[in-house]
């Protein structure tokens, strides 16, 4: 980017640019909806407004920019809504876990962030937090999940389904695999796609539910002869067979679970 | 994973977090047409992010607690960096140190050379003369207001330590910070676009 132009857009007020850049040399930038909202915070433009209105990206900048002050009060307030935007984009994405692992995972990403945000050179990462803050946290939630793949997960009863729907989903459950051309097969099938999602707690092991979630939810095949396309049986390492036998395990736990619901 | 391939499968990451909203297979397959060295990898972020998205929420989080842990956690952040500031933070020099990054590393950031930082760390560049610009980028590159590092830029020469007696006092040249860009290893683009901004403030085209 042309420094004029760079000086043009920070002459109104001072904000200071980001630093670093991407691999193609490109300079990381601000949205420039989350600039207008910081020069609006600085000109006073906002006054009007509560801080708990401002985009998390505006709430980081200001946070960084007053992290040399002593003003405690002022970067406590912006980490508390920062804070509390942090933790529901945790719980959206680390679901499936033990109460402890599940706030272990929220202690680190939460320390992650924060972290990032009092980092005492720009980084990368905690410069993004100014360009995506949302999807940056989701994205370290999820390595985070990834990390903790095969821990202990929650294996309870889901809450009561209601029965026609639920049986709907067991009985005609192998119709998952078919095509759904007409606009009528289409609304049949979501509302079978709906109802498996609802009963996915009822599935007792992690390996059953995730080969459930991929193969009918997601749409990934068993094998494939194009080598570039993922496949179930190379992220779980076995074989097709293994795979098919662990659906229709999980497929019988939600029927059986169902019936005692229902009886 | 070598630390290039770590920021650059976390470049496509947030490539794909902004742009994807459902992470389907047919999706996943587009991205890995796109990037087949990160096969791996984003088949299972792919897979990862698609369990969590199917999954109701049955756990829930205490926001209050993780965000009060938040406070406590950036509290001592600030408590540190503020004794370490108070501490020894009198030249841009030490600003930098504070960092853990080389003084190339924050000229670069700033498109500035070493020798244009070693001057203004020492004070040879009249403050009058920097563009505002530079404090920012200075401010930015340091974490530091742009308030502080103007603090830092003014002031006299510092003096390096004599390491022979001489008779005569020594001479501090002191100069603009036209000339130093102009005497400075920065291509010759870069020269030009600080030349073109110091012009532009000069005939006040730039408000």
């Amino acid at each position: 980017m042309n420094i004029s132009r760079l000086r043009a857009e920070v002459a109104q007020v001072d904000i200071p640019p980001l630093t670093c850049t991407k691999r193609s040399g490109e300079p990381y930038k601000r949205f420039s909806d989350i600039e207008n909202e910081i020069r609006d915070v600085i000109s006073g433009d906002a006054n009007e407004r509560s801080i708990d209105d401002l985009k998390s990206e505006t709430l980081v900048f200001f946070i960084r920019r007053h992290a040399t002050s002593d003003d405690a009060d002022i970067v406590g307030h912006l980490v508390t809504v920062l804070g509390l935007r942090t933790a529901r984009v945790i719980e959206d994405n680390a679901q499936g876990f033990d109460s402890f692992t599940f706030d272990q995972i929220a202690n680190d990403v939460s320390s992650k962030v924060i972290e990032m945000v009092f980092e005492p050179a720009p980084s990368r990462q905690g410069e993004y937090l100014e360009i995506a803050f949302r999807e940056k946290v989701k994205q370290w939630t999820l390595n985070h999940v990834e990390h903790f793949k095969g821990q202990p997960r929650i294996s309870q009863f889901a809450e009561k389904v209601e029965s026609d729907t639920g049986l709907a989903a067991a009985v005609t459950i192998d119709s998952l695999d078919g095509n759904f051309s007409k606009p009528e097969d289409l609304a049949i099938s979501n509302e079978i796609v709906e109802s498996v999602r609802r009963q996915l707690p009822l599935i007792s092991n992690e390996k059953h539910r995730d080969a459930v979630i991929l193969r009918h939810l997601q749409g990934w095949p068993f094998t494939s002869t194009d080598d570039s396309r993922p496949t179930l049986c190379q992220q779980f390492g076995v074989s097709r067979q293994t795979i098919n036998s662990w659906i229709d395990k999980a497929f019988g736990e939600m029927r059986l679970a169902m019936e005692k619901q229902n009886d | 994973m070598t630390e290039e391939n770590n920021t650059m499968i976390d470049e496509v990451l947030d490539e794909i977090l902004q742009t994807v909203t459902d992470p389907n297979h047919e999706t996943l397959t587009i991205w890995i047409n796109k990037y087949p060295c990160f096969r791996d990898e984003l088949a299972s972020f792919f897979s990862t992010w698609a369990i969590q998205k199917a999954l109701p929420k049955e756990s829930t989080i205490d926001e209050d607690r993780v965000a009060n842990r938040m406070v406590s956690h950036a509290l001592d952040l600030m408590h540190q960096r503020a004794h370490q500031s108070s501490k020894s933070f009198a030249r841009l020099g030490d600003a930098i140190v504070a960092t853990g990054q080389s003084d190339d590393e924050v000229a670069a950031k700033c498109k500035l050379d070493f020798s244009i930082v070693a001057k203004l760390d020492r004070r040879l560049i009249r403050f009058e003369s920097i563009p505002q610009l530079c404090i920012l980028l200075l401010s930015a590159a340091t974490n530091q207001s742009p308030k502080f590092i103007a603090r830092l830029l003014q002031g006299g020469p510092v003096q390096l330590n004599p390491t022979f007696k001489s008779k005569k006092k020594p001479v501090t040249q002191v100069e603009d910070f036209v000339d130093a860009v102009k005497s400075s290893e920065l291509t010759e683009d870069v020269k030009d676009e600080w030349l073109q901004l110091l012009s532009d403030d000069q005939n006040g085209k730039v408000e």
